[in-house]
């Protein structure tokens, strides 16, 4: 059974499959935990970042049947910007499946 | 216009940044370097001959808007306000003006249709609704903007519901409130598609022949095996309709000028006898240009029957249900279209529909015609074989060659043979309509259209000559000839007419200088046995007024004043 780290990064490694077809060649994301996303060192602009926004939540319905937000105001203006690589977007996905599932049984 | 790469601008009243990224980095052919200038300047920028996106040169512009953006009437239909109908179309005459003036700036336009996202209902049950309905409405403004643009003949209307039909999330408000992007990314892939296959039938690139397999291809079953009366083809089966309504699909592609053969292993009369007597047959040999049924290698049947036809291989699909035929043909002729065929025949419709390399800028009476000609050569190549000389052959034919000057009525043919000929071809021009018109009406120039017709039919308007007046001399600059008249002697009196014009203008000589490119070495081989002096260095062809250029026997001319 694979966890659930390795199902969202196969969510955002599906996404950069998606963004990767708006960039030139020399610019495509590879799929590595390290690649960095949205930082100062980064590919995407402004535009590239709401696509990817949009490609990830795609992905991670797609894999876990969850409608998350992950466009939260507060998550690009963070200190610890989630969006810097595909690391650390793993790692704050995370609890937000899990509080979705988690909401999803109490309801139950 | 260059088939290899295009420069696109692409003005919207939207965020059009993904659209060009996508157009841009997709590694298809042909390529685009498309440029999206900020948006929700549309007037602005088509309005402007000196803004910068012009500055660049584009060769094509999309001019890609949501209704309520551009148009300020339906913006208050859709707030439910009273708004008059011909005012609101007088706003998409005026939005049509402003086309018309980017069509005469750059060489291609398309306007993909208005849409309004599928969640605006309007007034529900009355939106369709004559004088009412928003969706009405839209229907109307989409139809007078078609009228508008229809005698622009570089403007594309493209349908925008289609690629919204096709995406699996057309519209995502996200996208719309976080970067003013008014379609999901599905619609924008699907428009890139829609307009590189739009690009190559524009540049004459398109497919032009399909090479059908017969065998659970265009029938289900092993002929063979079972005997024609076996197939399942028609009744009352459900695999049986599905052939028939592929080879309906099929005929139906004739009429825009798409050609058909076949290349079975088989053997050829029981095959044939299939194809004359069973019954449901939508498909007769009349439709077909031509054909291999053997038990040969069908990758070499393929090239010579692309041969035969005088086609390039890069304008042919190859259709065939067994894959390991379709592995041998690609690899063998690599510039074939091969697409996989579904295990089931009833997708072979939607497969061969979705192909998407049938397009065509224009569709001349010569595209309907086209399989009719295939087939009246197939019995001209037979009397052929009879009779041996061509001289013989030809006093047989009974060729009539008609030559008028250049006109509004044939421009469309006339534009569609001069771009997209290659192998007599002497400088291998390329020029948009509305250009080869105005080189055409230039003092110094003449152009002239070349009908060819024989006993078996019309063969239509196969050739294009002009000459360019330099002081005593006359320069042929354009010398054109479909591959589908070579060889009946039309080639002799294209240049018999125009020496003939050239000693009515009182000119000393007509020269031609021979443009090489990859594909018109037939044009050198023709001038070196024309009888015109040469000059090798030079590439230079000349004939000397004193005396006409025999026209050849059996040729009936006629020179006529523009249709």
């Amino acid at each position: 059974m694979i966890d659930q780290t390795a199902r969202i990064l196969n969510a955002i490694y599906a996404a950069l499959d998606s963004i990767n077809q708006q960039l030139p060649a020399e610019k495509r994301l590879s799929k590595t935990p390290d690649t960095v996303l949205y930082a100062k060192s980064g590919v995407l602009d402004s535009l590239g970042f709401v696509n990817l926004i949009l490609a990830v939540e795609e992905s991670i319905e797609d894999e876990f049947g969850l409608a998350i937000n992950i466009a939260d105001k507060v998550a690009a203006k963070s200190e610890t910007n989630p969006f810097r690589t595909v690391a650390t977007l793993t790692e704050y996905i995370q609890p937000l499946i899990e509080g979705e599932t988690s909401s999803s049984s109490e309801s139950i | 216009m260059d088939t290899k790469h295009f420069n696109a601008a692409l003005i919207g009243d939207f965020n059009l940044g993904n659209f060009a990224n996508y157009l841009s980095n997709d590694d298809t052919a042909p390529r685009v370097a498309a440029v999206a200038p900020p948006y929700g300047q549309v007037a602005q920028i088509l309005m402007n001959p000196q803004h910068e996106t012009w500055a660049a040169q584009p060769d094509l512009a999309v001019i890609w808007t949501r209704p309520d953006g551009v148009i300020a009437s339906f913006k208050r239909l859709l707030e439910f306000e009273n708004v008059a109908l011909e005012a609101l179309l007088a706003e998409v005459d005026q939005f049509a003006a402003l086309i018309a003036v980017t069509a005469s700036r750059v060489k291609t336009v398309f306007i993909p249709t208005w849409v309004v996202p599928t969640w605006v209902e309007g007034f529900g049950l009355l939106d369709l609704r004559d004088g009412l309905g928003i969706a009405n409405t839209l229907m109307r403004m989409n139809l007078r903007l078609a009228e508008a643009v229809r005698d622009l003949p570089n403007v594309y209307l493209l349908n925008t519901q289609k690629w919204i039909e096709s995406s699996r999330t057309p519209y995502q408000p996200k996208f719309w409130y976080m970067a003013k992007v008014a379609f999901g990314n599905d619609v924008f892939k699907a428009a890139v598609t829609t307009i590189k296959a739009a690009l190559l039938g524009i540049a004459g690139k398109r497919k032009k022949l399909i090479v059908l397999d017969l065998d659970n291809t265009l029938w289900g079953g092993v002929v063979g095996d079972i005997g024609w009366e076996n197939l399942s083809l028609g009744g009352h089966d459900a695999t049986g309709e599905a052939y028939v309504d592929f080879q309906r699909a099929l005929k139906a592609l004739t009429r825009r000028g798409i050609v058909l053969g076949v290349v079975s292993k088989n053997e050829e009369n029981v095959a044939l006898d299939a194809i004359r007597q069973h019954p449901e047959m939508v498909l007769t040999l009349d439709d077909l240009a031509g054909w291999r049924i053997n038990w040969q290698d069908k990758a070499q049947n393929v090239a010579d029957l692309v041969t035969e036809l005088n086609l390039g291989f890069d304008s042919v699909v190859f259709l065939d249900d067994n894959p390991v035929e379709r592995a041998r043909v690609r690899d063998m002729l690599p510039d074939v279209l091969v697409p996989d065929l579904p295990e089931d025949p009833m997708l072979y419709v939607r497969t061969l529909l979705s192909l998407g390399v049938f397009d065509a800028p224009t569709l001349t009476a010569e595209d309907a015609e086209r399989t009719r000609m295939y087939v009246s050569d197939r019995q001209r190549t037979a009397l052929k074989t009879e009779i041996g000389s061509l001289e013989d052959w030809l006093q047989t034919l009974g060729v009539t060659v008609t030559v008028a000057p250049l006109a509004a009525s044939t421009l469309p043919r006339t534009a569609q043979l001069f771009n997209k000929t290659n192998q007599l071809n002497l400088s291998t021009r390329r020029m948009a309509d509305a250009d080869l018109m105005a080189w055409a009406n230039e003092p110094d120039h003449r152009l002239w259209t070349v009908t060819v017709a024989d006993k078996f039919g019309d063969l239509g308007l196969t050739g294009i000559i002009s000459l360019a007046l330099e002081g005593d001399r006359a320069r042929l600059v354009d010398y054109v000839l479909s591959c589908r008249v070579m060889g009946r002697k039309v080639e002799e009196t294209m240049l018999s007419v125009v020496v003939d014009q050239a000693r009515e203008l009182g000119l000393r000589d007509v020269y031609a200088v021979y443009q090489p490119t990859a594909k018109n070495k037939p044009t050198l081989d023709f001038f070196r046995r024309s009888g015109f002096a040469y000059v090798e260095a030079t590439q230079t062809f000349t004939w000397a007024t004193n005396d006409p250029y025999p026209l050849p026997k059996g040729i009936d001319l006629a020179v006529g004043e523009a249709i």
